[in-house]
This record gives C-alpha cells, structure tokens and sequence, in this order.
C-alpha cells in the first residue's frame, strides 16, 4: 500500500495542477498580509466600529494571530475547490488518460487503488494546509508579532489570551484537515462514477456551495435539513476558538465528517468494483 | 498436447440485452502465439477486458495457469503483460519515468539498466528522457510494449500492438513478438486486424464474431483445406486461363490485366498447375497468394462489410 | 396667604443655597484631596462583565498626570469604557461648571455619603450627572453621569478599609453596552451549528472593573508614556 501511495505521491509532484493550489494559497495568503500590512487597521477599526461606539480597545489588535484567522476565514471556504481540483480526478482522470485500464489489469485490487488514491490525496490535503499553516500563521507571526486574538461571532465575541492560541490554531488546521478530507473523499467518489476529469470536480463544487448555501439561509425550514449536511460540519476547526471549548460539540462533528469519510469510500470502493472498465 | 495456459468455460458478457459475448470456450497453449480474430463488435475485447479482469464476466470461467481469475486475480495478473487497444501513459512523464512508476504496480522497482535495456528491445533508445506528450503514437505504442515486458510476464495480451506503426516498426513488432515465443518460451495473444501478419506468425487462432466462436485451431490446420487464391504474373494470361479451364475442373480464374490473372484453386494442386503451365510455354514471372486468411476471415464471418481490413 | 407664599419662597431659596453651598463645599474638597495627585502609576488588572464579550482578566500598568493625561498600557486586549477613568474626578475640579444641589444622604455600598445632583450650567456632554461623596474621607464614592454620546455611566469608587487616600483600590465602570450584532457572512460562522456561548439575554449593560495595586505617586512621568 505504501508503494501505491508513493506512486500516487509521485505523480501528483509530477503534474502542474498540483501546484495551482499551492501556487493560490501562496499568492492569496501574501496578498491578505499585505494587504492587511497596509490597510490593516482601517480593515479592523471597520470590523470593531460596533464595539468601539462603546469601547476604547486597548492592546495590538492587528497581530499575527488576528491576520492569521482572518486568512483561514477567508480561504477555508476556498480550499475544498483547491482539493476537489487534485481528488476529483483521481480514478476519472485516469479513465481520461487510459491509465486506469492499465492499472486495474495489474496485481493492485481496486479497492487498495481507492484507498491509495484517497490516501495519497490527504497527503495532498496535509501539505495544503502545512502549506497555508506555515504562510498564514508563521508569516504572520513574522510579519505582525503576537498577540491576543478577537474572534468575532455573530452575537457574541470572544478574546483569546496570546498564550492560549498557537495550540488553537494547530488543532484548528487538525480539524480542517478532517474537513477538507471529507471532500476529498466526496470527490472521489464522484471520480469513481465518471469517466471525465472535469465532471467530478465540478459536482463536488457545486455539492459543498448547495450545501453551504442551504446550511447558511436561515430560514426555519432548513434548521432541520442543515444537521445532515456534512458542509455543516466542515467549520469545525473554528470550534476550536471558542471558549470553553465545546469538546462533545468538536467530537460529535468530527465523528460526522469521518462517518461521511467512511461512506464516501465505501461508495467508491463498491461501485468501482462493480464498474466494467470498457474505457 | 501442449500444457494449456489459458482456458475459458462458456464465457458469456451482456450488457443488459445485448450479448456481447455469448458462450466462448477458449483454450491457448503454452508457448504459442494465438490470434485471436473478428470484426469490430464481435467481442474481441470484452473478452480480452475479460481475461485481465477489467470486465466481470456474466456467467462462465476464466482460468489462466491453472488458477481461476475470480480467485487467483493478483497472482494471475502479475504474471501477465497488457496493450489493451492502445496504450495509455502519463503525458506530463517521460517515457522512462512512465515505465518506472507503472512497474511499480508490479512490485517492481526497475532500475535504469533494466529501463534502457527495454527501451532498447522496443526500438526506443535515446528517447526514454523525452515527455510522452512528445511522442507519436507509434512512439506509445512501442512504449506500450516496454511497458508490458517489464515484470516479464509469462502471458502477454497484445490487442492491435501494431496501431500506428510504419512498416519498418511492423516488422520489428513480428520479430520481437516471434522472439517471444521461439527465445522466451511466452505465450502471446494477439490481436489484429492485420490478418496477413496472424497469419505469418500465429500458431493457433480463433475467430469469433458475434460474440460466439467460429473457428478455433492450428493456423495452418484451418487454412490448408481452403482454395488459394493465385495472382499469376505471365506473358500469356489468355493461355492460362485455357488451361485451367479444360485441365483443372473446380478451379477458377479471372483475368486481370495482360499480364496478370487471378486464379482459385486447391492449395495441393498448385505445383502440378505451375509445372504444367511452363511445360506449355508460358512464360512465368510470379506466383503470389493473395492472403489465405483474409478470404476465410470474409467467408466465415460473411460480413464483409464490416471486416474493416486492412489492406496492407 | 401672600406672606405665607412669600415666606415659602423665601424659605425655598435660602434652603437651595445652603444645600448648594454645602456641596460646593464638599467637590471642592474632593477636588483639593484628588490635585495633590500631580502623577501616578499603578498596576491594574481589569476584569470585564459585558453580555455579549467573554475577555478573561488583564494585567496592566496605568499612569495618570494632571490634569488628563492618561495611559493604560494592557498587556492583551482590554475593552476600556471610552472615557478616562478619572474624567468624572475631573469634573469635581471644575464645580462652577455645574449648578450643584445636595441631595442629602444616602448609603452607597453600605457607607453613608452626601448625594449631589450636577446639573451643566452650559451645552456640553453631559446632560446630567450625580455624584455620591464619602463626608468624612473626602472621596467619592460613586458617579452617575448621563451624557449625549455615551448614554449612562456609573463608576463605583472602592476602597479597602486600610484605604484613607483618594484614589480608590477598585472602580466599577457600570457602561451601556448596546446590543452586538454581526452579519455572518463576515464573522464566517456559515453553516456552523456551534450554539453562541453567552447569550445575550437582552443584557444591555456592562461591567467593567479596574483594581490597583503598588500605586506609586508624583513620581516624574515623561511625555512619551502618555504617547
């Protein structure tokens, strides 16, 4: 198995769209710090104007975390295209290609293929977010020093001591990893059913917007849908900057996304079985 | 009788009502080459798809040494080597890093001697560092056979390996595939719609068509009972056509040109017709078969129409 | 009857000025006891108690120089009222601004004080304010200040028993807080089943409390701390 992953691993260093995603990450995260370099302040002070018709905020606001938090709210949203950009592709790009027929004629089962993909694909995931954890929080550790965090809620907002973020945040890019593996798995199951390298991709995308758009509208008649939408777990990881913790809350969606994970392979793996390569 | 390395049982595939191959008993021997003929739709690679497990048979059973597919899976196809219709590789990957990283499927992790050795066999050296995006697709399909030696299977399945190839690369393809059987002791099965080259090089065939077998048999064993079809090259075709008109009852012949005449008649009576044509003073300048093949190829399947030969 | 009503008015203004100068009397002695204090510094933890906001307790340094320079350097972020803690101090500073009407007394946090209505004698932020005054110890005890920009403010003087100075141990800053509301689209709470951990309630008011510790006074304090 671990040959198949490296494999995998292999040709995903080898092509240029894994780099798209990187490459995004990068340049978003940069232009963010230093847009927030430059116009930071007014960004905040736009922010906070509610709080500060009653408050003089005292303390460095715009420090690394602050930056870091607003990167993570901003492209978190993103990363499941990014993802679904690599995964979406595995088994229908390479029914695409004409690989795939080659590679279900070897010794390999097509279930330890799915799995190696899948696999191969969190790795992808992992350095996507070490990728993003490194620039976004690092860089802006560097760039904007520490300090206390403010996370705003729609009703509430919570202050976060410098001293208690930096586990935060790792345990959040933990959380996200287990969120956008969901979607690599959703998408590699769609891969599983489709013979184009496009079509997978794009109805995942299209999956998590309905899904987030349904989860987002509050209207009374989705409160009892959005608790089966895998999307509403998937925000998970800013869970970890509540406090207290809501750890069941954590681990009941944590459980939910690796259910879906579950399912979503399992649903690969039985169809992919099934399916006659007559590509 | 030859040990039998690959046996099907009443193979049957359909694809909701249709029959894509219906009842198929086949059996290639070890160390042979083995043609395996039809017209397009009549099933050639369902079955084929079959045998290396990319299709699941409806009904029916595949054995391949000695070991049930359904199985056996792993172990059988580790020890099989595969051009499925035309081979596909990784376009952004150079030739030797496509073998590398495909071999790896096999367990293997072939170092680069072994890379340039095959390279070498298939008529590739100094190529191996190119992009395959680059390569033709004689290119590929050259690649395509380095690629199915490289964990040196004991059963190689070649569905049209010669797609592609200029002539030159046709006739390296025939030597390397007869080198195959005569030096490596394999087995091949070979696929194609090039009839003259089945039946230059193989020693067993079938020919199914509509999913059902027609033939199955000795190549030589199948054709030796057909009438040959002769293109006579002379100075005096009229003379000829005299003779076997009243001297070779059953026979036929066609005059084509002056010079040229179409003849049919019964393979062992051929040397008799060319001696006696030369005691008559006819100047002969050549013989020539037309392909034994091709016409029992037309005849069985009678669907001329879609044979879709080529006449190469 | 006229007698009786002139007597009356007579007796009203003769009270109002008595009560007027008795409070007069007692912010000016407030005021003298608070401008002895020409700098301090002290360190502070201030502790928050707002609706909508969980902030746990901040450390910090304070320095003050008459008359209004001040600096909370915090070590974390603070939600400070907008004010100056001792604005309200310096209002007794300047009594002739208002028109001052003694209340009499009344218990704050058990204590007797001497209660005086503020009342601005001309337009400014303050459209009325209340102030309760320990007699004894000359220090406030409590302000209450409606203003135009800020709505109601009260600040709770503390003092430890061992305490005879004018600067308090302890200032409760009661704020209007207003009601907190953010669109969800910016706080990228999208598909969240997170409940919010402090409902609000309709809670519109906070609590802010600055304690001091190793006050330090008239020391020299130089420009760039108040920077």
């Amino acid at each position: 198995m671990l040959t198949w992953i490296r494999t995998e691993l292999y040709k995903m260093t080898r092509r240029p769209r894994s780099y798209i995603g990187l490459g995004a990450i990068a340049a978003l995260v940069l232009l963010i710090e230093f847009a927030m370099y430059v116009d930071g302040e007014d960004y905040l002070k736009f922010i906070l104007q509610q709080l500060e018709a009653y408050f003089t905020i005292e303390g460095n606001v715009l420090n690394g975390y602050t930056v870091c938090f607003v990167i993570l709210q901003t492209l978190i949203l993103q990363m499941p295209l990014l993802v679904a950009l690599i995964t979406g592709d595995a088994l229908s790009g390479e029914a695409a290609l004409g690989t795939l027929r080659f590679m279900l004629a070897t010794p390999v089962s097509r279930t330890g293929l799915v799995l190696a993909k899948y696999l191969a694909g969190s790795v992808y995931v992992a350095v996507l977010l070490l990728f993003l954890g490194v620039l976004a929080l690092y860089g802006s550790m560097a760039l904007f020093g520490t300090g206390d965090l403010i996370i705003l809620k729609s009703e509430s907002l919570i202050i976060l001591k410098e001293a208690d973020i930096h586990w935060r945040f790792l345990s959040a890019f933990m959380l996200a990893f287990v969120s956008l593996s969901v979607i690599a798995a959703l998408s590699m199951m769609l891969s599983a059913f489709s013979n184009n390298s496009i079509g997978p991709i794009v109805l995942s995308m299209a999956i998590v917007i309905v899904f987030t758009i349904i989860g987002s509208l509050e209207f009374p008649l989705f409160d009892s849908i959005r608790p089966f939408l895998f999307t509403s777990y998937m925000t998970v990881w800013r869970d970890m900057f509540d406090d207290p913790l809501q750890t069941s809350g954590i681990i009941r969606s944590v459980l939910v996304l690796i259910l879906h994970i579950v399912v979503f392979l399992s649903v690969a793996i039985f169809h992919l079985n099934k399916k006659d390569i007559q590509v | 009788m030859s040990e039998i390395i690959l046996e099907t049982k009443d193979l049957t595939k359909h694809f909701g009502t249709f029959h894509a191959v219906d009842g198929l008993d086949l059996k290639v021997s070890k160390a042979s080459i083995f043609g395996f003929l039809g017209p397009n739709g009549a099933g050639k690679s369902t079955t084929l798809r079959m045998i290396l497990s990319l299709i699941k048979p409806s009904s029916g059973t595949i054995r391949i040494f000695g070991q049930d597919l359904r199985t056996h899976r792993p172990q059988i196809l580790g020890r099989i080597g595969a051009i499925i219709e035309k081979p596909d590789f990784y376009p952004y990957l150079s030739g030797i890093e496509n073998l590398r990283l495909l071999s790896r499927w096999y367990g293997l992790r072939p170092d680069a001697r072994k890379i340039d050795e095959m390279l070498d066999r298939v008529g590739l050296s100094g190529r191996g560092r190119d992009l395959v995006s680059a390569y033709s697709h004689g290119m590929k399909q050259r690649l395509g056979l380095a690629q199915a030696m490289m964990h040196d299977p004991e059963l190689y399945i070649l569905d049209e390996p010669t797609t592609g190839l200029d002539p030159k690369g046709i006739i390296e393809l025939r030597e390397l595939i007869l080198d195959l059987k005569r030096v490596y002791n394999k087995t091949v099965i070979l696929s194609s719609h090039i009839l003259s080259e089945i039946e230059l090089i193989a020693d067993d065939m079938v020919i199914i068509d509509q999913g059902k077998a027609m033939v199955q048999g000795p190549v030589k064993q199948l054709l030796s009972d057909q009438d040959l079809s002769v293109l006579v090259e002379c100075d005096d075709t009229q003379k000829v056509k005299n003779i076997l008109d009243t001297g070779y009852p059953g026979s036929s012949s066609r005059i084509l040109s002056d010079q040229v005449i179409e003849i049919g008649m019964a393979h062992d009576k051929l040397p008799v017709l060319a001696q006696s044509l030369v005691s008559s003073g006819v100047l002969l300048y050549s013989m020539e078969y037309k392909r034994r093949l091709e016409d029992y190829f037309l005849k069985l399947t009678q669907r001329a129409g879609h044979a879709d030969l080529d006449q190469n | 009857m006229i007698r009786n009503f002139v007597c009356g008015i007579f007796l009203f203004v003769f009270l109002s000025d008595l009560s007027g100068q008795t409070a007069d009397l007692s912010m000016e002695q407030v005021s003298r006891e608070f401008k002895k204090l020409k700098t301090f510094t002290a360190n502070i933890r201030m502790e928050f108690d707002i609706p909508y906001v969980r902030l746990e307790p901040v450390p910090g340094k304070l320095y003050f120089r008459q008359p209004d320079d001040f600096r909370i350097k915090t070590e974390g972020i603070a939600f400070l009222p907008k004010q100056n803690p001792f604005y309200s101090m310096g209002l007794l500073s300047d009594p002739n601004s208002f028109t001052l009407i003694d209340l009499g007394s009344a218990k704050i946090d058990g204590k007797d004080s001497r209660q005086i209505q503020m009342v601005p004698k001309s337009e400014s932020d303050i459209v009325i304010g209340k102030v309760w005054i320990d007699p004894q110890r000359k220090r406030p005890l409590k302000f209450e200040l409606t203003t135009r920009q800020n709505g109601t403010l009260d600040i709770t003087y503390r003092y430890q028993p061992s305490n005879s100075g004018i600067l308090p141990d302890e200032m409760v800053f009661g704020i209007d807080v207003g009601k907190f509301k953010m669109p969800k689209a910016l706080t990228a709470e999208l598909n969240s089943t997170a409940k919010p951990v402090k409902p609000q309630n309709g809670d519109t008011r906070g609590l802010i409390t600055l304690k001091f510790s190793g006050v330090q006074t008239n020391l020299p304090l130089s420009d760039k701390v108040f920077k």
